[in-house]
């Protein structure tokens, strides 16, 4: 699977990086970040043009965060009034919610690249808390750019390696990701202890 | 506390133990593989890799990859080797084999120098 997909970069370029980043944007498993080492790794080779491939890769990140954004802004009422209606439901989202607009900025920023499994679901998230658009689309793009930066940068430094540069960056990026969810829920079930105090 | 925690919150408590136990098991993944990464041994030539690629990865000469592959590099260069295989009506398996043994004649030639 793996090299069928690795196969395709070379040919269809900065349209494949593009999409890929566009669709892991909207929660699609769509393994974008070994697409993106492959895409630099073909550049240093010289198969493909590094800038082009920079520029389709951002714009399709981008594009995909604004999506999400949308999809969450028109989906997220209903389904958000419907947890909030319930009792313990209704209290935790709102310190959810009221977390996600005190740190709007660095939560979109950071949830593009050094927690950026966690980037999809705070796409429909800041969509469905219909954060102010302007500070997000800041905040997805600048991330985006540092996101593509690095592993179009890292595929075109080690380019020998990207396979293996997947595997670990992905299991790290993960790890990291789970470690600031339990790490955000550790805090919520602190408080939630010391309440009742 | 930790009890109450359970008896009250159930769900968060369980979420709040998953997500400790995934950071735990990407983490070692992630070393894991970084640790192969430190320590493999050359990676074989693959179908997905590019004449170029392979001329970049593993130094070997471009007449010796032309030749194996019956390309020439400005119009086959962004071809995988699994579809010039194709091109060539030659089994993958048996073009890589090539592939193989030419990057290992390279390496031993390499050596010598």
């Amino acid at each position: 699977m793996t090299e069928t997909l690795l196969a395709l970069v070379p040919e269809w370029g900065a349209l494949l990086v593009g999409l890929a980043n566009f669709l892991a944007c909207m929660a699609l498993p769509i393994p974008a970040s070994l697409i993106m080492l492959a895409g630099g790794a073909f550049a240093a080779s010289g198969d493909l043009p590094f800038g082009i491939m920079w520029g389709a890769a951002l714009l399709g990140a981008v594009l995909g965060d604004q999506a999400g954004y949308l999809v969450g802004r028109g989906a997220g009422g209903p389904l958000l009034g419907w947890i909030e209606a319930r009792p313990k439901g209704g209290r935790m989202l709102r310190r959810a919610m009221a977390w996600l607009r005190q740190r709007q900025r660095p939560a979109v920023f950071y949830s593009r690249w050094l927690v950026s499994a966690l980037g999809p679901y705070v796409n429909l998230a800041a969509g469905a808390a219909r954060l102010p658009w302007r500070g997000f689309a800041i905040a997805s793009a600048s991330g985006e750019a540092l996101w593509v930066t690095v592993y179009l940068g890292l595929g075109y430094g080690f380019s020998a390696d990207i396979q293996a540069l997947g595997s670990t960056l992905g299991n790290l990026g993960l790890a990291v990701s789970a470690a600031v969810v339990a790490l955000v829920l550790g805090r919520m079930l602190l408080g939630m202890a010391q309440e009742r105090d | 506390m930790i009890g109450r925690l359970w008896r009250r919150h159930r769900l968060l408590t369980l979420a709040f133990a998953a997500a400790l136990l995934a950071a735990l098991f990407f983490g070692l993944r992630a070393l894991t593989f970084a640790v192969t990464l430190a320590w493999r041994a050359d990676q074989p030539v693959a179908g997905w890799m590019t004449p170029r690629y392979i001329l970049l990865t593993y130094g070997v000469p471009r007449e010796v990859i032309a030749r194996i592959l019956d390309v020439d590099d400005q119009t086959e260069a962004r071809m995988p080797v699994d579809q010039l295989a194709r091109r060539l009506g030659r089994p993958l398996p048996e073009v890589l084999q090539a592939l193989d043994d030419a990057v290992e004649a390279q390496a031993a030639q390499d050596h010598d120098e």
